[in-house]
Order: C-alpha cells, then sequence, then structure tokens
C-alpha cells in the first residue's frame, strides 16, 4: 500500500504580519532587536569614525565615563533619547526615522548570504530602519 | 537555537540572541574586552585564563544576560559550544555566579574538550588585541579611548 503524504502549508516568516493577526511575541522580540541593533551599529559606526575619546565624548554629553562605556558595550538599556544623544555628541546631528513595510517582502531565510546581502538589497528580506542623521550646522 | 523552550519567555530570549547573531554575521560593530573580569556589558569577554582562549558571548537583551561559551577559530569566526544564564535561573539552567562559583572553570574545560574532539589540529585565535579575533575596524576595544 503506498503511503500516503501530508503537504504541509507553506508558510511564511511574515504571515502574521500581513495578515493582521496577532503577531506571536517572540517574532515581535526579534524585529525590536534587530532594530535596536540597527541603532547601535549606527551611533558606534560613528563614533568610530569621529576618532573621538570616550572621555571626550563624555564630557560632551554629561555622562560619567563609566556610564559611557555601558551605553557604548551594549545596546540593551538604549532608547531613542540614548541614540539622540550620543549622536548629538558625537557629530552634532539630530535623527530622523524611516520605515520601510516587510509587507510583501521574500520571508527571511538566514542565510549567510542574504544576511551579508541585507544592507544592498532594501526591497527583499529584512526590515530596513534608516537613521538619518541631520547637521544642526550647516 | 531550536526549542523547545521551557522559559516563558524563550521564545523571545531565543529570537532577541537570533537578532543579535545576524549583526555579528554581518560584521556590524562589536565589542570584546581582552581582560577577564573587566568586560562588564561588553559583547564578548575573554574569561580567566587568557591563554585559554574561552569567550563568553552575552546577549544584548534581556534578563538574565545568557552567556555563551566558545573560542575564536579565526578571525571573525566565533564556534559556540555551550551556554549558562547568569545571575538567576533562566530555562531551567541554574545561574552561574561570581568568579569563585566552579561551574565557570567546568564550563571552560567543557569548551575546551569539545574543540579538541572537533578540531583536534587546530589552535584557537591567540591575540593580543581585539582585531586579531574581529577583523576589521567595527572591533572595539571596550577597554580603550
Amino acid at each position: 500500500m503506498p503511503m500516503s503524504r501530508t503537504k504541509t502549508p507553506s508558510t511564511s516568516f511574515l504571515d502574521e504580519i500581513e495578515q493582521g493577526s496577532p503577531i506571536p511575541s517572540g517574532k515581535l522580540a526579534y524585529f525590536e532587536q534587530r532594530a535596536l541593533n540597527n541603532f547601535y551599529s549606527f551611533v558606534l559606526e560613528r563614533f568610530l569614525r569621529s576618532g573621538l575619546r570616550k572621555a571626550d565624548l563624555a564630557r560632551r554629553i554629561g555622562l560619567s565615563q563609566p556610564q559611557l562605556t555601558r551605553y557604548l558595550a551594549s545596546p540593551g538599556n538604549w532608547t531613542i533619547a540614548t541614540v539622540q544623544r550620543l549622536l548629538l555628541g558625537i557629530g552634532g546631528e539630530e535623527v530622523f526615522l524611516r520605515s520601510v513595510p516587510l509587507s510583501g517582502r521574500t520571508p527571511q531565510n538566514m542565510s549567510v548570504l542574504d544576511l551579508l546581502d541585507d544592507g544592498n538589497r532594501p526591497s527583499t528580506d529584512s526590515l530596513t530602519i534608516e537613521l538619518r542623521p541631520e547637521p544642526l550646522h550647516a | 537555537m531550536e526549542g523547545p523552550w521551557i522559559a516563558e519567555d524563550g521564545e523571545e530570549r531565543i529570537n532577541r540572541l537570533h537578532a543579535d547573531f545576524e549583526a555579528f554575521v554581518k560584521r556590524e560593530p562589536v565589542t570584546l574586552c581582552l581582560v577577564p573580569y573587566k568586560a562588564g556589558a561588553a559583547n564578548f569577554g575573554r574569561l580567566h585564563a587568557p591563554e585559554e582562549e574561552v569567550w563568553d558571548y552575552r546577549t544584548r537583551s534581556g534578563l538574565p544576560v545568557i552567556r555563551i561559551f566558545g573560542r575564536f577559530a579565526m578571525p571573525g569566526t566565533f564556534i559556540a559550544f555551550n551556554w549558562a544564564p547568569r545571575s538567576r535561573p533562566w530555562n531551567g539552567r541554574p545561574p552561574f555566579g561570581d568568579r569563585n562559583d566552579p561551574r565557570w572553570n567546568i564550563a571552560k574545560a567543557n569548551c575546551i574538550s569539545q574543540w579538541d574532539a572537533l578540531f583536534p589540529n587546530h589552535e584557537p585565535v591567540h591575540g593580543s588585541n581585539v582585531h586579531a579575533y574581529v577583523p576589521d575596524e567595527n572591533a572595539i576595544d571596550i577597554l580603550s579611548r
């Protein structure tokens, strides 16, 4: 007797998001952390390029050096206010946010290639939250 | 990183960890600390004794922080073997305590023995600066500057 096979319905990582149904907490956490990591990477890259010393930045934004070291070590306690404060101190910049819809995108398959391509293919896999710093000085 | 997870927040924590690992794979900035006991909230800390080259990765968000033990096989490649929560129990595992807790040494020994089984002829990275472990300008020594 031939074995019957049940075909599993195909599901997308974005199903709940696209269908407007409740989004599982794990998926919410994933995208929250991606956003937090994006902010963190953005700020750290700018800090590294600035050539500023931690002591100088700490003084500019009214933090002790140990406080600043904790902020730079990890984004666990960051808020939008933290991002703004750091960018203001690093380069005199103001933050603007832009979000991009996930709906209609190819599900993230987590391959290394896709991850590495993430920044170059804004219309495909992943959420992009772009931080556009605007200089306060012309 | 596959469940099922006993902890109520298991899915959330692991999905956050997944996002953290993505950031590492994409070579986004990471903080490292070469000096044992000084890593604070750095992403990677080298454990005592440094010559053993066992590191832990620390989750960026959520409590308790989860420590993931491993070694760098080459610059930018971290091989993770085991994990433990810090400071309070999580997902059925007891937390590691302070530096006198013998479980740190057990975790390191476990890490080294798994490494030796998998890579009998390959030494982990030995380095005197963070760029030996993460090979670009986005490796930040948390104790520098």
